[in-house]
């Protein structure tokens, strides 16, 4: 029986959760390249996440989250965001979710781990089939070649500006 | 405490798993590209990460997982295989490992059932960072011959 007291508890707090997330994007140097896309869509995309947690865990089709998640990797390449920051973001959504329920209610008693394991499982699953339908659909949108095309764009500004 | 009852036990039967793995990674629809790297390089390395489960774990650190699958990424990327074929395989990999220990190891007692959950979230951390290392190994590869 997975732990929906601690479902409830993240997605209660989907608000602060969202928000420290982007906080986590703003300073991490694998997602630097994430910040291409708008700050209320990213917030936007984990609010909802977090705020129907129970449903994608619980009532979500492999085939719904196929959907969802190709269709977030197909947008993200063409924002040009690079592929391992889109990787690393989605990795980080989820251990952002594990650091939140150490610090708030995770790790009751004996009675209770039993249904937070499930939760650990069910979550990682979940994130784990994200990750690699975002990347067929970032693939599929020829994303690597376009984000690389945009990187190549990057350096020879910078190298540009540069006074030799 | 971390459950190193059950990171013993997942290396005493490293052959058997990398054996199941090496299966599931040569049938899956999702990996079909990885059909183009040798039988035995898959195997191999199948086997030497679940032979040396307790040293990637505990004691490898983030540096040394980056080169290991910043390479791996990149001779993939040189060996034809798509990115998305890789990160499912690195899936499989740690999902077989997590079906072994629901089968074998897992659930044990009201007392090791905490050290049963810090080994899955270990196990977790440390096949995230081997992913993102590896799609950055892939991709810093695959700019290379487009390049």
């Amino acid at each position: 029986m997975i732990a929906l007291r601690l479902v409830r508890l993240i997605e209660v707090n989907a608000d602060t959760l969202s928000e420290t997330l982007l906080v986590k994007f703003r300073s991490s140097a694998h997602t630097r390249h994430i910040l291409r896309v708008p700050e209320d869509e990213l917030r936007e995309r984990s609010f909802e996440i977090y705020r129907n947690l129970s449903d994608w865990l619980l009532h979500k089709t492999g085939a719904e989250i196929e959907r969802r998640y190709r269709a977030v990797g197909e947008r993200r390449a063409r924002q040009r965001v690079p592929l391992a920051d889109l990787v690393w973001a989605i990795l980080l959504t989820k251990e952002h979710l594990w650091q939140f329920l150490e610090q708030e209610g995770f790790l009751l008693g004996p009675l209770e781990i039993y249904g937070e394991l499930e939760l650990f499982r069910l979550l990682g699953q979940f994130f784990d089939r994200a990750v690699c339908y975002a990347i067929e659909g970032y693939q599929l949108a020829g994303g690597s070649d376009v984000a690389a095309r945009s990187e190549i764009g990057n350096t020879r500004r910078t190298t540009e500006s540069v006074p030799i | 405490m971390i459950a190193l009852r059950l990171v013993h036990l997942i290396e005493i039967h490293s052959d058997e798993l990398a054996d199941s793995l090496t299966h599931k990674l040569l049938t899956a629809e999702r990996t079909r590209s990885l059909r183009g790297v040798p039988v035995s390089e898959i195997h191999q390395r199948c086997h030497e990460v679940y032979r040396n489960l307790s040293d990637w774990v505990l004691a490898k650190t983030e540096h040394e997982i980056e080169a290991v699958y910043g390479r791996l990424g990149s001779r993939r990327a040189q060996q034809g295989v798509d990115i998305a074929s890789l990160t499912w395989a690195l899936m499989l990999t740690k999902e077989n490992l997590f079906e072994f220990l629901a089968r074998e190891g897992m659930h044990g007692t009201a007392e090791s059932v905490f050290g049963e959950l810090e080994l899955v979230r270990s196990l977790d951390q440390f096949f995230d960072r081997a992913i993102y290392h590896a799609v950055v190994g892939f991709e810093r590869a695959a700019s290379h011959v487009a390049a």
